[in-house]
């Protein structure tokens, strides 16, 4: 390598130091919040309410449940992590990366149905095995997907819905579902009552958690970060749960 | 000491391994046996692989005859309306965020405007899957041609306009053999940018297993559950599929002479 290029190669270094140095200042007046998506209207707002009351600064940061696990996992800051799904949450503790875990709200499996599915008359997922209807349901690799599954399953019209071809889309996400069911593209999908709320999609029928199984959107104070401040924060969350009740969470 | 003109030839090597390269590398050491016998174990991996090579091909296929034609307008018709709009067009399936183009592909040919299709319209068939692949990679098809008629020039027309071809037997029987390797390149770029494409194919396609659902898609619910190792496995065989194809058509059409129509 000659000398133009190993001076290249050291301004290079230099930028990516400078960067991993400024990314990681931090101070005790500063939240890294990673958080589901769903989630964004009740906690943004809280988040805002939170900085005025107490003079921290609260960077937030939306996205997948599963993805940002994959990104804590990897060793990305962050001081307080809200998961979709419980099972992420546990993921976390395994791995040793969290200093304390709480259930935070709960939530129901619906099952919604589109302009063109109430005209078929779906008014009960027993309906969804009729010839003709169609219906979304999440791959099941997103944790909505495996309680439609296990529900459908549980009520013995899983393998029917399959077999039939009454199965037409398994989109990657929840919202995804939903925008089907509201651009009325498929008759029926199952989403979550918050996401029903959020889409403003009427809702046909609540599944019970007996045949879903626990839908349980979890917590995470993350070890190593500001964990002082995440847990405050969390609390003040659990203490405003109100703003989450108007998305239709319940309490955990 | 380095000189103003050579600081960016200077700066290439490393930028390059660091940023493109070593991504790659990264992904290829995070290779495990167990996400291999995950994946590998999988059907439904198999049916998607099935599904991608498949869809990917006829959307390279769609993309290169349709580049054809917008040739012709980019060399007989460029003060045309048709060929503004297009050209203008051409750079937005590549900006547009690719859920919107599922979204927007959905609503298109749903059945909301399809319903006589059948009982989705287009919606959740391989034909969707095509489609959704067609329309993010045709405009690198397009492109491709585009730079393959600037090097081709105006001079091959003209001798074949002296010897009394209209525009479109001059173009047919002169240009667009003398095409062929930016028609390879595109159809390289096409298929390429088709295997990598989920969030289109997923919201138009449907990501049904075992039949809608492709390799990225794939990956991507993957990725999603936190399942990285199969995911690694499936991404680094998305990659070998993609290398296997441009290697097999440089050998087919000779080494080398699809540099330039890629560029």
């Amino acid at each position: 390598m000659d000398a133009r290029a190993a001076l290249a190669v050291g301004l290079v270094a230099a930028l990516l130091a400078g960067a991993a140095i400024g990314h990681h200042h931090t101070s005790s007046r500063q939240l890294t919040v990673f958080a589901a998506a769903s989630l964004k209207k009740p906690l943004t707002r809280l988040a805002e309410q939170y900085e005025r009351e107490k003079g921290v600064k609260i960077a937030l940061n939306f996205g997948p449940s599963g993805g940002l696990t994959a990104q804590i996992l990897q060793g990305q800051r962050c001081d307080l992590f809200f998961s979709a799904d419980w099972k992420y949450i546990v993921e976390l503790r395994k791995a040793g990366k969290t200093a304390k875990t709480r259930k935070f709200l709960r939530d129901h499996l619906v099952l919604v149905a589109s302009k063109t599915g109430r005209r078929k008359g779906v008014k009960d997922v027993k309906d969804l095995t009729r010839p003709g209807v169609t219906v979304a349901v999440a791959d099941p690799k997103a944790p909505v997907g495996e309680y439609t599954q296990r529900a459908l399953r549980r009520l013995g019209i899983w393998d029917t819905i399959v077999k039939n071809g009454n199965l037409k889309a398994r989109p990657g996400t929840v919202n995804q579902v939903a925008t089907m069911v509201k651009k009325d593209q498929v008759d029926a999908g199952f989403v979550y009552r918050s996401v029903a709320v959020e889409f403003r999609l009427p809702i046909v029928q609540t599944l019970p958690h007996s045949l879903t199984g626990p839908i349980v959107w979890g917590a995470a104070v993350i070890k190593g970060g500001n964990e002082r401040l995440a847990e405050d924060f969390l609390n003040y969350c659990l203490r405003h749960v109100d703003e989450f009740r108007k998305y239709g969470w319940e309490p955990a | 000491m380095i000189g103003r003109y050579e600081l960016l030839s200077a700066l290439f090597p490393p930028l390059f391994f660091l940023f493109i390269a070593f991504p790659l590398v990264a992904l290829v050491l995070n290779l495990t046996p167990r996400g291999l016998a995950q994946a590998f174990g999988d059907p439904y991996f198999w049916s998607a692989t099935f599904n991608t090579i498949l869809c990917a091909a006829a959307a390279a296929v769609m993309g290169v005859a349709t580049a054809v034609g917008f040739g012709y307008y980019h060399l007989f018709k460029r003060d045309s309306v048709i060929y503004r709009i297009a050209d203008f067009l051409n750079d937005l399936p590549v900006a547009l965020p690719h859920t919107v183009a599922g979204l927007a592909l959905l609503l298109a040919f749903g059945r909301r405007y399809f319903w006589w299709l059948g009982e989705n319209g287009l919606a959740f068939t391989l034909v969707a899957v095509t489609l959704a692949m067609f329309f993010v990679s045709y405009p690198l098809a397009a492109r491709a041609v585009q730079a393959g008629l600037e090097e081709v020039g105006r001079d091959l027309v003209e001798v074949a306009r002296t010897l009394g071809d209209t525009p479109a037997q001059a173009y047919a029987r002169v240009v667009v053999p003398a095409l062929r390797e930016a028609l390879l390149g595109g159809f390289l770029l096409a298929f390429s940018r088709s295997l990598s494409e989920f969030a289109a194919v997923i919201m138009f396609g449907g990501n049904l297993p075992g039949k809608t659902q492709v390799l990225a898609s794939y990956v991507f619910t993957r990725v999603e559950a936190g399942d990285l190792e199969a995911a690694v496995a499936a991404s680094v065989f998305c990659m070998a599929l993609s290398l296997a194809v441009v290697a097999l058509v440089r050998s087919l059409t000779g080494a080398g002479g699809l540099q330039r129509a890629q560029g």
